[in-house]
């Protein structure tokens, strides 16, 4: 980099005021020395003065009605989620996992197996098809956890299988399931939350996306009305416009979600015309 | 934001009454077009909303601010490529009122400027909307790119050199 270089990326911050004065000396200096820097300058400085006009537009005070309603909105959404969930109705075996005895047994359970399967199971395949397995095995074990853990009374250890659902490298069809019905029907409204974007990959799926839009509706948290929204927009959903109209024209919706869905309608890019089909 | 980001969201009200003049201004430059850029705005807030736990004690706001607002602007091409501006889409912009004496000339030559800023590559417009428009710092322009201070230099200088060189040759002049 030669010193005129130097000296010409100081240019935008010279004209800006930013320079400290032993650096601004120094420009001064070269400039007087160097035609080419100081044509620079002159042209530089001319642009940045002009562009001046170009600043100080405002927006409209629409932006903060609409921002306010949005925070209320939230607002009362978080509130929401930080009430009591909603009981679910429990079968005798609800809550097997949780009990000390059962985890000791089948901790138990599975070491014999363990150890059984080292044992007797014979020996000698290749190095690659075993580990193809074992992979596998895990891959497998995996799932089993999520869908248990999204099986459990606990909202958290639900939001934990979700998460860990969203781990796994080719989950399968039941925990593709599993996480459907956490998001239509989990009674706590982070699971839900959590579970409409633990579905993010699954959104190519028609079957998927047609579920997910049924309960747009008929979905109490505004939060995950949103989140649902935002799943629909990402999975480019034309074929559910008529559910996020529904909501947008919806009088028993929040301020917030009609927004939303009605941003959603635009991010679809539908017309009018496909939008009533 | 250490407050909205432990729950009380509320206050997020303040940071919004503080910022999102200069949030407006970023995206009207990028977009040329105000109900966009007050659309981005309103997706910006309600994204640090949503993902106001992945702020970091220590971070400038401002920066994580624009780096919303960027990825927001990005997933708006993504979605929408024809509302990215173009020199003849910039009618967002009310017109300046310059004194009368010089109202026609500073109008023609604000025009050109327009164009000639709307005509430049998304990346390069940002950094001088940043720079120039917003007064924001290298440092914080860096936080904002998740780049070093350095490379900001660099590039403001490369972009306010080619919008000149756009500038001029839309005058006819040589720079």
């Amino acid at each position: 980099m030669t010193d005129c270089d130097r000296y010409r990326q100081q240019i935008p911050e010279c004209l800006a005021g930013w320079l400290d004065k032993a650096a601004r000396e120094l420009l001064v200096e070269h400039l007087e020395g160097c035609s080419g820097c100081r044509a620079e300058l002159a042209a530089m400085g001319r642009v940045w003065r002009a562009m001046d006009a170009l600043g100080g537009e405002e927006p409209g005070p629409e932006l903060g009605v609409r921002f306010r309603e949005t925070l209320n909105a939230f607002s009362a959404g978080l509130a929401q989620a930080q009430r009591e969930p909603r009981k679910r109705p429990r079968g005798w075996w609800w809550g097997w996992t949780e009990r000390p005895v059962w985890q000791l047994a089948s901790a138990a359970g599975l070491l014999a197996i363990g150890l059984a399967g080292g044992r007797f199971l014979p020996a000698g395949r290749t190095p690659d098809t075993s580990v193809a397995q074992l992979q596998g095995q895990v891959e497998n074990l995996r799932q089993l956890v999520s869908l248990a853990m999204l099986n459990q009374s606990s909202p958290g250890s639900r939001l934990e299988g979700v998460v860990y659902a969203q781990q796994l490298a080719r989950p399968d069809n039941d925990v593709e399931q599993a996480l459907v019905e956490a998001a239509r029907r989990d009674p706590n409204v982070n699971v839900r939350l959590a579970a409409v974007d633990g579905l993010g990959r699954y959104g190519s799926i028609p079957a998927v996306r047609r579920t997910l839009a049924d309960g747009l509706m008929g979905e109490e948290s505004p939060l995950v009305q949103v989140a649902l929204i935002e799943f629909l927009v990402n999975a480019h959903a034309r074929d559910c416009a008529v559910e996020m109209k529904q909501l947008a024209a919806s009088p028993d919706a929040e301020p917030i979600v009609r927004q939303r869905a009605e941003w959603g309608l635009k991010q679809l890019g539908l017309t009018q015309k496909e939008i009533g089909r | 934001m250490r407050e909205v980001s432990g729950g009380d969201v509320a206050r997020l009200e303040v940071l919004f009454e503080r910022h999102h003049r200069a949030l407006f201004q970023f995206f009207l430059h990028q977009t040329g077009n105000r109900a966009t850029s007050e659309d981005l705005v309103q997706e910006v807030f309600f994204r640090i909303l949503k993902y106001r736990h992945t702020w970091k004690p220590g971070t400038g706001f401002r920066a994580w601010l624009f780096q919303i607002g960027r990825n927001a602007w990005r997933d708006q091409v993504g979605r929408h490529p024809e509302e990215i501006a173009t020199p003849d889409t910039m009618e967002g912009f009310a017109s300046a009122a310059p004194s009368p004496a010089r109202q026609a000339e500073d109008r023609e030559e604000t025009e050109f400027l327009r164009r000639a800023l709307a005509s430049m590559p998304a990346e390069k417009k940002e950094v001088l909307i940043l720079s120039r428009f917003l007064n924001m710092k290298y440092e914080e322009i860096a936080a904002a790119l998740e780049c070093e201070v350095g490379t900001v230099k660099v590039r403001v200088y490369r972009a306010l050199r080619e919008l000149g060189e756009r500038f001029f040759a839309l005058r006819g002049e040589r720079a």
